[in-house]
């Protein structure tokens, strides 16, 4: 039996590798997410410089300029300087200190007290008897001591004999039986070692006078330090719910929701009104109430920052920041509660936000608020125009009139921004089981939407390539059909001046499914989130002989399974935008489910009556609206919207 | 006798000492010079019932403490309803001096009871939800653990109004609940009734059009004056 002790580190040879190991393993990882975070910032800058919009606001100052800048300058600075790069900064300086210490105190470095016979006889550990031997003999005639040249200095004889030695030792290790055991018992052929294990202490630090510090340190950390750490962190997971928002406010959007009249509108009021009281702003403002923190963001939406001094400016700007995350948290309970009026209502009021827009107070004319230098009071309103198809179809003069703005820098600059604009049109839409022709009953159906994407100032009939349109069916595609979608590059950043965070990562659409039967969400909503937005580059001409127009793709999985018995069912389809007004889509759609055994091919359904404004669409009745045209022929679209006004 | 008790202190002696030197062997061998003797440390009796009464004592008030801390976060916790309203009414009506016509205290009981239908009503509906809800983690702790107080209450509720019914007159029991029954679902076709008026006011302004049907009214009347 080896003889084992514990030894301190005397010397100060192994702790500063000890302090070493555990700085490292504290700073890789810090320094990788900082640098990955660094760079993902830059790359999304990047990105958007190729953007189609290419910062047309820079030359749009809005009322709130100076405001605005303040804010996102903050919060660029917390971004690259964050508490994360002192902790790194203090961490590698640490390191290097503590190199400095060990270099400076370490003089030979570890003699390795391993020993391993197949390594000195410079063999493989799979060789066999003969191999060693034979290898053994070789190397005892280059290191036999009577074979050495007399010209070696007595240094380098010392070391050669050693040499041999080892080498007989090693071999006999591999051969001699006694030593063999010896080897195998203790790893090393002479028996049993001296074993230490090292304490990467000194040992006045554990036994000495200053034995307290270690005693405080263990207690400290043990005690106290670790135990509010994790409570800290406990608490800190417990009060926020998985998207984000504080558990006290979810709380609260269950209760409003539980106890919300379904006979009564649901009004942007009444959403801002569940917002403004939110845990999250008591936190930040303990000494706001709800209803101040309501008179704020409907002074942000109706654009009264004249009235506003400046620090509540800021203020306002901090709480209006937030409030899509808790927009989107209030989606997520509403949409589990199937409620299709404040699912929609939300996400009008997140438009409302994004846009600084109120549309209650700008009379069917929030439109052309989204465009820079536009004001309510200097639209004529005289004019019966709503959409900004309708304005590209005006006259120069009369969107100059209509708009009263007669600058023409700043028309060009309206204008240039206006045609890139993304109008959305519905192209096709039918449930689709993969793997079958037809929706056969209970299985998973998904919706695929065929969506094209155009700027209000392209008109006229377009014709699209039928066989584009058309899917094939692989072995990839029947594995992950949401492939196609998810390929398509990302939607980039919202044009909004108002709103406090540029370069928005939560933009797109919202597609919800709902029951024409009781009015309620049939599936949880799905955003929309890739889709190319290149059709906006392209002028008319182009747009009307190009044949290469981009369409895109979505497609929703729906929850359940189709209905098992044979028949229709009847839905409607709401694509609403998450930023921009009058950009929206809602159609009628039926699921024939068929029977497998009789393989007809039909196509479910189709529709192009497509509406702007959801304010129309919930005049009209749904029923009336659809078509069933068992022969679809999607290839023409008509994008005039004689329709309108 | 004596041969026998000298040999036998002999042996032990010679235990003792080849006891010893193995020991030191085995254990001590790098200090072999070192002499070791066993150390004794005297230990009062009260030292291990300090010892156990100090930890039971925490135990203890640890207990307490965190009984009393949930107890208070309970009575703390929010209903997810709003103040029940009926029910005050009907227990301050009860307790008043000179006590009110029985009629009005069964007006008031069925009240009690419409609203204790309208909340089993909700809760049941919302269960579901509820419980997705909480599995996806969009809500805490302490939303679903009010919830689920809320259901309890609800139960003891009827329980409570079902006594009263029979105090006030026996046999009503069974009758009792299908009245409160019928008066939940006649308020809610009310509610549905009345509120149609203000919906088309509460839509006009919302989607920003109820100024403009104003103006044309009073241009229309205009008009009609002219002529």
């Amino acid at each position: 039996m080896g003889d084992s002790r514990y030894a301190y580190d005397e010397n100060a040879q192994v702790w500063p590798y000890f302090v070493l190991s555990i700085l490292i393993v504290i700073t890789i990882p810090l320094f990788y997410s900082y640098i990955a975070n660094f760079f993902a910032g830059s790359q999304r800058a990047k990105e958007d410089d190729k953007d189609y919009i290419k910062k047309k606001f820079d030359n749009y100052k809005t009322p709130i300029d100076k405001n605005l800048k303040k804010f996102e300058s903050g919060a660029k600075k917390s971004k690259v300087f964050s508490r994360k790069f002192f902790v790194l900064c203090v961490l590698i300086v640490l390191i290097s200190a503590v190199v400095q210490y060990a270099v400076s105190t370490s003089g030979g470095g570890f003699s390795s007290g391993g020993f391993d016979p197949f390594e000195i006889l410079d063999i493989s550990s799979s060789a066999t008897e003969k191999e060693i031997k034979s290898h053994y003999r070789k190397l005892s005639l280059k290191f036999h001591p009577d074979k050495i040249s007399r010209d070696t200095s007595e240094a380098d004889k010392k070391e050669l004999e050693s040499r041999f030695v080892l080498i007989n030792k090693a071999y006999k290790a591999l051969t001699d039986e006694v030593t063999r055991a010896n080897y195998e018992k203790y790893g090393h052929p002479d028996g049993p070692q001296q074993v230490t294990h090292g304490i990467a202490l000194p040992k006045w630090f554990v036994e000495g006078q200053y034995s307290w510090i270690l005693t405080l340190f263990y207690a400290a950390s043990f005690v106290l330090l670790l135990p509010i750490s994790v409570s800290l962190w406990w608490n800190n997971v417990k009060s926020y719910t998985k998207a984000g928002i504080h558990v006290d406010t979810a709380a609260n959007f269950v209760s409003k929701l539980m106890n919300n009249n379904p006979a009564e509108v649901v009004k942007i009021n009444t959403i801002l009104k569940w917002i403004s009281e939110s845990k999250e702003f008591q936190l930040l403002y303990p000494n706001d109430s709800a209803e101040n923190f309501y008179f704020l963001i409907q002074d942000y939406i109706n654009r009264n920052f004249l009235e506003i001094n400046s620090k509540d400016l800021d203020k306002t700007l901090r709480i209006v920041s937030m409030v899509p995350i808790l927009i989107d948290g209030l989606i997520e309970i509403a949409a589990t509660f199937r409620s299709n009026d404040i699912v929609s209502k939300a996400i009008e009021t997140n438009k409302c936000i994004i846009q600084a827009v109120n549309p209650t107070v700008s009379k069917k004319y929030h439109h052309f608020l989204q465009l820079p230098y536009v004001e309510l009071d200097k639209i004529d309103k005289k004019i019966e125009c709503y959409t900004l198809e309708k304005f590209f179809n005006l006259a120069d003069f009369e969107q100059k009139n209509f708009l009263n703005i007669q600058d023409d820098n700043k028309f060009q600059e309206i204008i240039e921004i206006g045609k890139k604009f993304p109008i959305i049109k519905l192209i096709s839409a039918e449930f689709k089981v993969p793997g079958e022709k037809i929706v056969t009953p209970s299985s998973h159906a998904h919706l695929v939407l065929k969506i094209l994407i155009k700027s209000p100032a392209q008109k006229g009939q377009i014709i699209l390539n039928k066989e584009s349109l058309i899917e094939e069916e692989t072995l990839e595609s029947l594995k992950n059909p949401f492939k196609i979608v998810s390929e398509q590059p990302p939607i980039p950043p919202t044009n909004a001046p108002f709103f406090p965070i540029k370069n928005r990562q939560h933009n797109g659409w919202y597609c919800s499914l709902i029951l024409q039967r009781d009015n309620k969400l049939s599936d949880l909503p799905a955003r929309i989130t890739n889709l190319s937005f290149q059709n906006l580059n392209k002028d008319n001409k182009q747009f009307l002989n190009d044949g290469n127009l981009i369409v895109g793709t979505f497609k929703l999985q729906l929850q359940a399974t189709t209905p098992p018995t044979i028949g229709e069912y009847h839905f409607r389809c709401n694509l609403k935008s998450l930023d921009y007004f009058g950009n929206d889509l809602d159609f009628p759609i039926k699921m024939k489910v068929e029977d497998p055994a009789t393989l007809e091919t039909q196509k479910t359904i189709f529709s192009d009556d497509e509406d702007e404004d959801e304010e129309e669409n919930e005049d009209d009745s749904d029923f009336e609206q659809e078509q069933d045209t068992e022969e679809s022929d999607f290839t023409d679209i008509n994008t005039d919207t004689e329709d309108e006004g | 006798m004596d041969k026998e008790d000298s040999f036998n202190s002999e042996s032990e002696f010679d235990y003792e000492k080849s006891y010893d030197e193995t020991f030191n062997q085995t254990f001590f061998n790098s200090t072999s010079d070192e002499q070791t003797k066993p150390q004794f440390i005297r230990i009062s009796i009260y030292t291990p019932i300090i010892y156990f009464s100090v930890l039971i004592a925490i135990l203890i008030s640890f207990s307490i403490f965190y009984r009393r801390r949930k107890f208070n976060k309970l009575t703390r916790t929010k209903s997810i309803f709003p103040e029940n309203l009926s029910k005050e009414l009907y227990i301050q009506l009860k307790n008043s001096q000179p006590k009110p016509n029985e009629k009005v205290l069964k007006a008031a009981l069925i009240r009690r009871g419409s609203e204790a239908f309208k909340r089993m009503f909700k809760i049941k509906e919302s269960e579901v939800y509820i419980n997705t809800l909480y599995q996806k983690g969009a809500i805490g702790d302490e939303c679903f653990e009010s919830f689920g107080i809320d259901q309890k209450l609800n139960e003891l509720e009827f329980k409570e109004i079902a006594i009263e019914a029979e105090t006030i007159k026996k046999g009503w029991g069974q009758v009792f609940f299908q009245v409160c029954q019928e008066v939940t679902f006649n308020e809610a076709l009310r509610r549905r009734l009345n509120v149609l008026d203000n919906r088309k006011e509460d839509l006009l302004t919302e989607w920003g059009i109820a100024g403009d049907i104003a103006e044309e009214k009073i241009l229309k009347q205009k008009n009609g004056k002219k002529q």
